[in-house]
């Protein structure tokens, strides 16, 4: 029986407003999230390559903030309950009670007050609503009572030690270079070099004969280095994501003001953006492509850069145990411990993991000593090993591993957020690092004449067996 | 085949493209020494022929080709071409040359635009000094990125935009089949006032006629134009419901210019819109010196998207036949006698 209850004013209520307006050009779903320290928003699209979360935090944000899971099942060992209340709500239906006008302060005769929400689920009533409460001027007051659907929410991890290029700039900047961009183009790609960072919208779609006319036009901006306000960026790489994402966040961003964030590793791995103000924190991690024009100099260019991320010195073996996440290693103090050495097959090797992996969780792996010498395996990698692992063929545990590999700094409690389910993806996981890695490292070839690229994700195919 | 040009006046040149991509998705565009001419043709509705005169958009012109005059015959997504100039708006500089990427050709607009500028620009000539093209071979695609700039100026913002527009080259065999359209004298000339009146009005006749005729007709309604030579021109607007008519008064009738006919003053005075001028008797109001055409309101309404460029427009008026309007450009600042000017060929419709 989870407690929540908050209340926002009218400023509060237009930023909800706002990040709705976001999500919903990612998903007709929003995902809510609650726990003691904050309040989460999001949405995973339904191609499952771009995850919009924006957290608000319980006292910047909020004008009160109460969440309590419940009081403790002190009966008979049942599961424990989960410290976070998670819900699925239509986001047509909340953007039906924060419209945009309720922020507006014009209107002086019924004008918004503050805006309650109040979580009714008891176990002995028979529907659980989510009610919100409009208290106007005049003493109007508007409730809305909502169905939601218990649901698993998937979290997108990322790998931010990972993530080595990265560039700050004013939402204005990206604005005035989405302006640019043609309405029917679909395609991102943006790259850096000789002191220019360009931004360039096409459409793949080949065409050709008289139909090449209706392909849209292919636009660049290019933008000088210095109109961005921080900026670590490998030369000449390549990020392909969609306009359409780019322009959801670019919007919103821009309606907030503030300096957007964007960090990445390479193509083909995930891209985070990121900003923060008034206790609300926007993330959004997107799937980007890769160009193969991408210079193979990758670690050689970037020496110094993966010398400050690296572990001063760490054994192999906790190297080997480091999780995907290495960002959220901060938070992830309790690492699933002993569980991780019965994790399923795949593994992970790549030798980027050894230059960038933060000092996550130096807990002890048993299995994994036979390191090649360029190397690591990381048990919960989606890729099939490529040298000896034995227990990729053992049976999974299904009972007692929760389908959790990564944290972030939202869950403290690691063990208990069973119901929270996440995209796992870092850097290190790629296939084209496993790759890298056999060309580096002939000694441990691949059992499998070809490699086989990933068709799906792990946690998506034992989800049939939950 | 090369072209390569520095615009000048971007904005005219953006708002003459908006006036014909209203018209039709695909401009027939062709390019030699003497001029810059771009034709829509659309399956249905009123063609545009237009004549643009290089120094009334382009700085510099640079055309090389193997055919006579350097002519490069292409095909132009319009409407792109027009978004991508819109994009020009307020920049340093627009340049636009024809290049090839990937095997297509593109119609490739280079933009500077520098926020915050005192119109002092930083950047230096790009360094476009290449070995000179031999004809026939496309102006490849550096990219701009290659250019020089100056480094430590004043810290102002510098964007360079490029808009690459597919185009289609077309061979001198496919387009010389195509005719602007032969019609007879006309029987009245007359300037028309702004084209900001004539729109408002002639949309809201539309609309009234749409409103009234709703469900009985699925045709475009029609719009009545008449004028005489003497200075009138009335818009009218006829449903089993209603019968509108706007009229002006003191409109030009410009005159005829004996020197282009080949018998000088005899041919103005055989012309028939003298004739038309006596006939409208003393005061004009005879109905017989009114020359009067039907129209489809809606292609009316896109032809006069011409009016963004704000020009001098005269109307020929071919009795029961068609109506032609020319647009002229704007005289540069120079005020040379421009010959920049786009000609309508509008049907008319018998009753």
């Amino acid at each position: 029986m989870p407690t929540l209850l908050f209340t926002v004013g009218p400023p509060g209520v237009s930023a909800i407003h706002d990040l709705l307006t976001c999500l919903a050009k990612f998903d007709e779903d929003v995902s809510l999230e609650a726990t003691p320290q904050s309040l989460r928003i999001s949405s995973l699209n339904i191609s499952k390559t771009a995850h919009a979360a924006f957290t608000l935090d319980s006292t910047s944000f909020f004008n009160k903030y109460h969440f309590s899971p419940g009081p403790r099942n002190t009966s008979i060992s049942g599961p424990p309950q989960p410290k976070i209340w998670a819900c699925k709500i239509q986001n047509r239906a909340l953007l039906a009670i924060f419209k945009r006008r309720l922020g507006d302060q014009r209107d002086r005769d019924t004008g918004l007050e503050s805006c309650d929400c109040e979580l009714q689920a008891n176990p002995d009533q028979a529907e659980c609503r989510l009610i919100f409460r409009l208290n106007c001027r005049q003493g109007v007051v508007k409730t809305y009572r909502l169905f939601y659907e218990s649901a698993d929410i998937l979290h997108a991890a990322f790998d931010r030690v990972g993530s080595t290029n990265y560039w700050t700039v004013s939402s204005r900047t990206l604005r005035d270079v989405v302006e640019y961009f043609g309405p029917k183009t679909d395609q991102l790609d943006w790259y850096f070099q000789n002191g220019k960072v360009t931004f360039t919208s096409y459409t793949e779609k080949i065409q050709s004969g008289r139909e090449i006319l209706k392909q849209p036009m292919h636009t660049s901006v290019a933008l000088e280095r210095k109109d961005f306000d921080d900026f670590n960026v490998q030369e000449g790489l390549h990020i392909g994501t969609m306009v359409k994402d780019f322009r959801a966040i670019v919007a919103h961003a821009e309606a907030m003001r503030v300096h957007v964030t964007a960090r990445y590793s390479r193509g083909n791995r995930p891209l985070q953006i990121t900003y923060e103000e008034n206790g609300l924190l926007a993330e959004f991690t997107l799937m980007t492509r890769g160009s193969a024009n991408v210079p193979t100099t990758f670690n050689a260019s970037t020496p110094a850069r993966d010398l400050s991320m690296r572990p001063v010195s760490r054994p192999p073996e906790s190297e080997a145990s480091a999780m995907a996440g290495g960002a959220d290693s901060a938070s992830a103090t309790a690492a699933p411990s002993a569980q991780d050495a019965t994790m399923p097959p795949p593994a992970r090797t790549t030798l980027r993991d050894r230059d960038s992996v933060a000092p996550a969780l130096a807990q002890s792996n048993s299995g994994d000593s036979t390191l090649a010498p360029s190397g690591s395996i990381n048990p919960n990698s989606l890729f099939i090993p490529a040298d000896d692992d034995d227990q990729q063929w053992d049976a999974p545990n299904f009972e007692e591993e929760p389908d959790i590999v990564t944290w972030d700094n939202t869950t403290d409690e690691v063990s208990a957020s069973s119901s929270t389910r996440r995209i796992r993806d870092s850097a290190l996981h790629s296939f084209a690092s496993v790759h890298e890695r056999e060309q580096r490292a002939p000694l441990t070839r691949s059992r499998f004449p070809h490699e086989i690229a990933p068709t799906q994700r792990l946690s998506q195919v034992r989800g049939i067996f939950d | 085949m090369r072209f390569k040009s520095q615009i000048k006046n971007v904005n005219l040149f953006a708002k003459f493209c908006a006036s014909l991509a209203s018209l039709g998705q695909i401009a027939w565009c062709r390019l030699n020494d003497d001029d810059v001419q771009f034709t829509i043709i659309p399956d249905k509705g009123s063609q545009v022929w237009s004549v643009l005169k290089p120094e009334t958009v382009f700085e510099t012109y640079v055309l090389q080709s193997a055919s006579p005059k350097n002519t490069i015959n292409l095909e132009v997504p319009i409407q792109a071409l027009s978004r991508a100039l819109k994009s020009a708006h307020g920049s340093t500089s627009a340049q636009i040359r024809l290049t090839k990427k990937d095997n297509v050709p593109m119609l490739s607009l280079t933009i500077v635009i520098n926020s915050l500028s005192s119109g002092n620009s930083l950047v230096a000539a790009p360094s476009m000094k290449r070995a000179g093209g031999a004809p026939g071979e496309f102006d490849f695609n550096d990219d701009m990125l290659d250019a020089t700039f100056v480094e430590g100026g004043p810290r102002e913002r510098e964007t360079i935009i490029t808009q690459d527009i597919p185009v289609k080259v077309l061979s001198m065999e496919v387009v010389e089949r195509i005719h602007q359209p032969r019609t007879q004298e006309p029987d009245v000339n007359i300037c028309l006032p702004p084209l900001a009146q004539i729109k408002t009005i002639s949309d809201r006749f539309t609309k009234l006629a749409v409103a009234t005729t709703k469900g009985s007709s699925s045709a475009n309604p029609r719009l009545e134009l008449s004028a005489n030579m003497h200075g009138s021109l009335k818009i009218s607007v006829r449903t089993d419901a209603l019968n509108i008519t706007s009229r002006w008064i003191g409109l030009v009738n410009p005159e005829l210019d004996p020197a282009h006919f080949p018998d000088g003053s005899q041919g103005v005075r055989d012309h028939p819109s003298t004739r038309m001028k006596e006939l409208g008797g003393p005061d004009g109001e005879n109905e017989a010196g009114w020359s009067k055409v039907r129209i489809d309101a809606k292609d009316w309404s896109r032809v006069l998207s011409v009016g963004r460029v704000s020009a001098k427009v005269i109307a020929c008026f071919i009795n029961e036949g068609g109506l032609v309007l020319y647009v002229y450009l704007p005289n540069d600042e120079n005020g040379s006698e421009d010959e920049s000017c786009l000609t309508y060929y509008i049907s008319s419709f018998s009753v």
